[in-house]
């Protein structure tokens, strides 16, 4: 799923000083689940700004809003009479949430309170981690359902550089090495000896954007 | 002859080479290059220049060997994939050609995140084993469009860690670099002799020492110093080793156990030369000349 992380709310209240009348959009999928724009963050945020702007003799008025999924048009149709009351929304989706939200609403400024991080999973209650950035050729099968790109800093594709040490990478402890992973992985696998063949130079041109995908019809394909 | 360069004429004639590289500080490099460059001929083969090590910014390797080759010394370019993509990477190995620089180490590059320029963008779109088979196949095949091939005559050299983990998988990416087109491969530095050795003997049972030559890396470093050096990634210093040079506390202490490795080194089979990295060009000299391994041998025609 999405991982994003709520900006400041300071930054948040500097950016709304010309609105007097706001939507806050929360999202039911990724958002709700990443406990970073659900129900609860929806309603959160909101007496948070409530109380804030009250503090600082500032005239705000508030509404709630939650879409099914930000990111997808049909569900932000309920919104279509609403919008007209409001000077702004602050969507509390990822950034693919926000960008729905302006093309359905032309004429309201949409500004995102959160910042979108990556593509990832709970590691356990409230903390998430990376796991694939959407390369466009998924090649974990050669690595033991271990993803190189996503994983190791360098984006390495043929082993480990000089710097893992102890399971480490070498931009920091605390953040394991991929390859110390994949090599562990495919030796219990007894598939190490795949390693050892030469990964050619990726196509980064398959995720180079902006992307687009059509069911059952060719995406654009960048060759050597 | 695949290539130009002196480091490959000389192990033809099965000479035990001696290479050295300056830590540039990103300050005054260019002074720094001339003076050691200048300072350092007769006592070495050949020298390098790092790029941008540390990730912290310093003067172009690229320009750093061609002031060398300016000078009449052998230069050794390194080229990183940390900064260049693969059409930046392709322009700077024919650019070293242009300028007579005959010889390039190929390496991922240390992260940006450890360097001083930390919000820097990193690029890895080739990783140091793709980036060998491009310089060998740029070599090899030329380029695409009826180019010659041999025009892009380079002596290709990579590196390796035996003191990175997974031990074991070391060795296996030595002969990845070697199958990829590596001519020659520098080491990490060595502090763990026992670790090294031990490497060596898996690269020997693999007959590696064979596919291309392996050249030890050393560097005098002051007593001062060494614990800090530890502590950089990648390095593995023995807390006896550390101990040790802490309780001399003389500035030699560095030198006199690289002096004491190199000999050890020498005699090890499958090691084809040493790579020292300096901070202060007298310890190169002092080095090489205890060692006996001076004069230089001549360029030695082709
Ligand atoms: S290989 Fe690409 S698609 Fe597969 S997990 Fe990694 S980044 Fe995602
Ligand atoms: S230490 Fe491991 S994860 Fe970190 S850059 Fe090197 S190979 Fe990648």
């Amino acid at each position: 799923m999405v991982i994003a992380e709520r900006k400041p709310l300071t930054d948040i209240l500097d950016k709304l000083r010309p609105y007097r009348s706001i939507l806050i959009a929360g999202c039911g999928g990724c958002m709700t689940v990443g406990l970073s724009g659900g129900a609860r963050e929806v309603a959160l945020m909101a007496q948070e700004i409530r109380l804030a702007c009250q503090a600082l003799g500032r005239e705000i008025e508030v509404f709630e809003h939650m879409a099914e999924r930000q990111c997808e048009p049909i569900f932000l149709e309920e919104l279509i009479e609403d919008i007209e009351f409001v000077d702004a929304v602050v969507s509390l989706g990822c950034g693919v949430g926000v960008q729905a939200l302006a093309e359905k609403f032309p004429k309201t400024v949409v500004l995102p309170a959160l910042d979108t991080r990556f593509v990832g999973m709970p590691e356990k209650h409230g903390v998430w981690v990376e796991r694939c950035q959407a390369c466009g050729e998924c090649i974990i099968d050669q690595t033991g359902g271990i993803c190189p790109i996503a994983r190791c800093s360098k984006n390495l594709l043929n082993g480990p550089c000089g710097g893992s040490q102890n399971g480490w990478c070498e931009v920091g402890e605390g953040i394991p090495c991929a390859w110390s992973l994949i090599y562990e992985r495919m030796a219990r696998l007894g598939e190490v000896e795949k390693l050892s063949s030469i990964q050619a130079a990726k196509n980064w041109g398959k995720a180079d954007g902006p992307g687009k995908v059509v069911k059952g019809g060719r995406s654009r394909e960048v060759g050597e | 002859m695949k290539s130009g360069s002196k480091l490959e004429r000389l192990w033809e004639h099965g000479q035990f080479t001696v290479t050295a590289q300056m830590l540039l500080n990103g300050v005054e490099d260019e002074q720094l290059i001339r003076q050691t460059g200048k300072s350092l001929a007769g006592y070495v083969d050949a020298m390098m220049v790092p790029d941008n090590q540390k990730g912290r910014v310093t003067l172009s390797s690229l320009a750093g060997a061609a002031l060398l080759t300016q000078l009449g010394q052998e230069a050794v370019f390194h080229l990183t994939c940390r900064d260049r993509n693969r059409i930046a990477l392709q322009s700077d190995l024919m650019g070293a050609l242009a300028l007579g620089i005959h010889n390039v180490v190929c390496l991922s590059g240390d992260h940006p995140h450890l360097g001083n320029r930390p919000q820097a963008k990193k690029v890895y779109d080739l990783d140091s084993i793709q980036l060998i088979a491009l310089a060998h196949q740029l070599r090899e095949q030329g380029l695409r469009g009826g180019e010659i091939a041999g025009a892009h005559a380079c002596l290709i050299g990579a590196v390796e860690n035996p003191f990175a983990d997974p031990f074991e998988f070391r060795v296996a990416r030595l002969a990845k670099k070697f199958e990829a087109g590596a001519d020659f491969v520098l080491t990490q530095v060595v502090f763990d002799l026992e670790r090294f050795q031990r490497f060596m003997e898996r690269v020997r049972d693999r007959g590696l020492h064979k596919k291309g030559k392996i050249i030890a890396s050393l560097r005098p470093v002051a007593p001062a110093q060494v614990r800090e050096l530890s502590r950089e990634p990648g390095m593995l210093i023995p807390a006896q080793v550390i101990e040790q040079m802490e309780a001399s506390g003389r500035r030699e202490a560095g030198v006199a156990l690289c002096q004491e490795y190199l000999g050890i080194l020498r005699q090890t089979e499958g090691i084809s030369g040493v790579h020292i990295v300096f901070e202060h060009w007298e310890d190169v000299a002092c080095l090489v000349k205890n060692a006996g391994l001076v004069p230089r041998p001549e360029g030695l025609s082709s």
